[in-house]
């Protein structure tokens, strides 16, 4: 698809009566490798091309995608489009502008890295987990190398492409003893190439993985109710992508059905809470240069000292709410209208202190590791899961217990949170949402959650 | 162009099976009485199985033109794969196909019909949001290779709905979808009535105590769980260890009133396909019967190294449910006397571990006092895991409705469940 095609696209729906039109292009390659029972069992190859139009009049949009990019596929998705429109007595013609960016490059490329190299270094994870303890009885590794070139162009003569690549592994440890299994994982991903692989220290992670998934096998049950939680730093800022990340997307604030629509200035969380979402993060995970409808990403203040200061808006949300966009429109691929999404969004630094937190607790939970969640951001009620988390009694962290959900409510949550410390990490992960699934960071450091409701069986 | 490609393939030694899907669909989506969302579809790809040396190699792509391109990427995948097996391909097979007809909806009369629902408003003035969303999709699958072609096609409706309502200032939402095999508005709008009124309950929805409880688990609540736990039963996850019924096969797990069943062939549930992506024939089955678990789930390659045959899942698994039994969904509330209905299940991706079975899950409802519905409960915490939620099932309902592709299930009466709640003191 060139520059042309995409101008004839957006100048044939400018002849109908529509407010924006908008063309949305993208080729990808995705190759994963699987690795288990000690050997690459599987490699999967996909290859996709597919093209997005959207048309907006009002605040109300027409879409139409295929990946049978050839001319007849194309006009036939033109001609459903038009069926929505009248069509203009005056038509406008424009004339698409390049805007040239840097898109982030991998400093060891997808095409560079020699895969024999992997699986060596698969073997090599493998060998040192089994080596471990003879309860390791399984490794499960994958990586996933992603490369995705889009083209946007648009009404307003916008016209921009980006390179991007993603590279993404998983490190899965099971440990089995009698009847009882149980298992670790950590995920490491990048906006950026096999570079991946030299940020961590493997032999580290996978003991601490093993140590883990065997403490597992033995967990204590406690009984639920409302406790107070420490959260460590890192992927366990789940909690505010869930508890107040969706409910700031455009998407439901827009229609006035989000916890937080018109809150604006707020005090919506405790003096400690500092949020931000940032999509321009060299080389983080949920990065890109331009959002997906072409517009640059930034870094959006969100929370500042307990008060709600922005929200995440794209196209159809800047219209409806007659604010500017923040570079936040986001979508899984071609088959998907672009939203209001987040990118990599992160808890600022405090400066209370781990063993203060930790001491102040009576009867709780230390939450090491948590897994993902979800939310309903029309009542703010959410969930998210532990994946490793400990009793705290009497002032010191004890037991290890099942893993349980921790629920709350978007408002009361953000106000109970109680300490900061400045131990900031980031994790990360996949988000789902109307726009599909796309690669996001999550980051905050420890926390300590005065109150929420912890699921328990005893 | 496939077989074109299949023949070029063979002359470099690679034998191929190619398999279609094609899909055309449309969506509308209503907001508040507006057409908010209109989207067409017209999709294309080819997933490709390649043999080669012993091995075999996957390729999705949704072009084929490239041949060379298509053969170099399968030699230099298949150069790292180390995993040997001697992969089958598909066979042609009888099948008694009842094709779904690619028939042009009518949009215009669905929209009408959408935008009407917009006067449930009129009646039931707690709806702040109202959101409904309809699409289309027309699905064709074919599988090609030297000697089989096979090919089976379906059309399916889907619906969701986006319900907001407010009193004073209290807000409660509910979002509920399904699929079905042919429109019809006079049901959708039956469904949309009972979600509405539940979502109204709900609004002044209380937790709850700390505690076992004796629970209702309603049938899109107990399908919830169940959807989530369908790989279990895959045996190359119970030969790797990675499945909590490794060990258990032809072993009593659950309760002997619980019989699951799967049935991808038969053409009255919604997610009917007669063969599987390996080109296998699917069938009826009893995976758990009686709480024995009594089949395992196999694609070709795992049947291969356990000596068996394929049981056509190699896509996982459609219209799977639990056996209805009797009892209404009002007899087994009589029946649970005190304790609490379960209708609806949140955060299953991370809640629910499918290695050790357990889960903690957020959860609403309503409790049961006597027998009787009660107050509305609202931010609990169901947890529990697989054995004894479904080892718990004292009667099985006869409110058995396919609303998904992957199956359904009844409701199910379970004994001594725990719920954790924000009411009361913890010690």
């Amino acid at each position: 698809m060139k520059k042309e095609n995409f101008e004839i696209i957006i100048n044939n729906l400018l002849k109908y009566d529509i407010d924006f039109a908008e063309t949305y292009y993208e080729k990808t390659k995705l190759k994963s490798y699987e690795f288990e029972d000690s050997k690459l069992y599987n490699v999967i190859t996909s290859f996709d091309e597919g093209i997005g139009i959207r048309c907006i009049k009002g605040d109300a949009a027409s879409y139409a995608y295929s990946n049978e990019i050839n001319s007849k596929s194309i006009e036939e998705l033109i001609s459903n489009l038009e069926k929505n429109y009248e069509k203009c007595t005056k038509s406008k013609e424009i004339k698409l502008k390049e805007e040239k960016i840097k898109s982030y490059k991998p400093l060891i490329p997808h095409d560079k890295f020699v895969k024999e190299e992997l699986l060596e270094f698969f073997k090599k994870i493998d060998k040192y987990a089994r080596s471990l303890s003879d309860k390791i009885v399984q490794v499960q590794l994958s990586l996933a190398e992603k490369n995705k070139k889009v083209k946007i162009a648009n009404s307003e003569s916008k016209y921009v492409k980006e390179d991007r690549n993603l590279t993404r592994l998983y490190i899965t440890v099971v440990a089995k003893e009698n009847d009882k299994t149980a298992k670790s994982y950590s995920s490491y991903a990048s906006s950026g190439g096999y570079e991946l692989l030299n940020t961590f220290n493997m032999e580290e992670v996978v003991k601490e993985l093993a140590e883990s998934a065997i403490k597992k096998l033995y967990p204590v049950s406690i009984k639920g109710g409302m406790l107070p939680v420490i959260i460590e730093s890192g992927f366990g800022a789940v909690i505010f992508h869930e508890a107040c990340g969706h409910a700031m997307e455009a998407t439901t604030v827009s229609k006035n059905i989000s916890v937080l629509s018109g809150r604006l200035g707020e005090k919506i969380a405790s003096d400690k809470v500092n949020i931000v979402d940032d999509g321009t993060l060299d080389g983080f995970w949920g990065s890109t240069v331009v959002d997906d409808e072409g517009n640059k990403t930034k870094r959006n203040v969100l929370i500042e000292n307990g008060i709600l200061k922005g929200y995440l808006i794209d196209k159809i949300g800047s219209i409806r709410m007659n604010m500017e966009t923040t570079g936040s429109s986001r979508r899984q691929d071609y088959t998907f209208m672009p939203t209001s999404r987040m990118n990599n969004t992160y808890l600022l630094k405090g400066s209370d202190k781990i063993e203060d937190m930790i001491k102040s607790i009576d009867y709780g939970v230390y939450a090491k590791e948590m897994g993902g969640g979800s939310v309903d951001p029309t009542t703010g009620d959410f969930n998210f899961a532990t994946n490793e988390a400990y009793l705290i009694e009497n002032g010191k962290i004890g037991s290890l217990i099942k893993s349980v959900s921790l629920i709350g409510n978007t408002l009361d949550i953000l106000k109970n949170v109680e300490m900061v410390s400045d131990d900031l990490e980031y994790g990360v992960g996949m988000c789902g949402s109307d726009s599909g699934s796309v690669p996001v960071s999550l980051g905050q450091p420890t926390i300590k959650v005065s109150e929420i409701l912890v699921g328990g069986d005893k | 162009m496939v077989k074109s490609l299949i023949n070029n393939a063979k002359k470099e030694n690679i034998i191929l099976e190619v398999k279609q899907n094609k899909s055309s669909g449309a969506l509308i989506n209503i907001t508040n009485g507006i057409k908010e969302k209109y989207e067409v579809s017209n999709t294309n790809f080819y997933n490709i199985k390649a043999l080669i040396d012993n091995k075999t190699v996957n390729i999705r792509t949704s072009k084929i033109d490239d041949v060379q391109g298509i053969i170099n990427e399968i030699k230099s995948t298949a150069s790292l794969i180390e995993e040997k097996t001697e992969n089958t391909l598909a066979k042609d097979i009888d099948i008694n196909r009842v094709s779904s007809k690619k028939i042009e909806v009518d949009l215009k009369k669905v929209l009408e019909e959408l935008l009407s629902l917009e006067k449930l408003k009129d009646k039931y003035k707690e709806i702040s949001h109202l959101e409904i969303d309809f699409a289309y999709d027309y699905n064709e699958i074919s599988i090609i290779n030297e000697t089989a072609s096979l090919y089976d096609n379906n059309l399916i409706f889907s619906y969701g709905a986006s319900i907001v309502v407010k009193k004073e200032d209290k807000t409660q939402s509910v979002y509920f979808n399904k699929v079905s095999k042919e429109h019809n508005f006079e049901e959708l709008k039956e469904d949309l009535i009972k979600k509405i009124e539940d979502v109204i309950n709900k609004i002044d929805a209380e937790s709850i105590e700390s505690s076992k409880y004796n629970i209702v688990l309603k049938n899109e609540a107990a399908f919830s769980i169940l959807r989530n736990i369908t790989s279990l039963f895959n045996a190359e996850k119970i030969n790797k260890n990675l499945s909590c019924l490794s060990g258990k096969f032809n072993k009593q797990i659950f309760s002997d009133k619980i019989t699951i069943i799967e049935d991808p062939s038969n053409d009255l549930y919604p997610g009917k396909r007669l063969f599987d992506d390996e080109g296998t024939k699917t069938y009826y089955k009893e995976i758990v019967k009686n709480g024995k678990f009594i089949t395992k789930l196999y694609d070709n390659k795992e049947a291969l190294k356990d000596k068996t045959v394929s049981t056509g899942n190699s896509f996982g698994v459609r219209n799977l449910y639990i056996k209805p039994g009797e009892k209404s969904f009002e007899d087994l509330v009589k029946a649970c006397k005190n304790g609490a209905i379960i209708d609806r299940v949140e955060g299953l991706h991370s809640g629910l571990n499918t290695l050790t079975g357990e889960f903690s899950l957020q959860a609403q409802g309503y409790k049961i006092k006597d027998g009787k519905i009660n107050e509305a409960l609202n931010l609990i915490i169901l947890t529990s895991n697989i054995f004894e939620l479904f080892g718990n099932v004292k009667e099985v309902g006869n409110d058995l409705k396919f609303k998904s592709l992957v199956g359904a299930s009844p409701s199910l009466l379970i004994e001594n469940i725990s719920i954790s709640g924000s009411k009361g003191e913890i010690k």
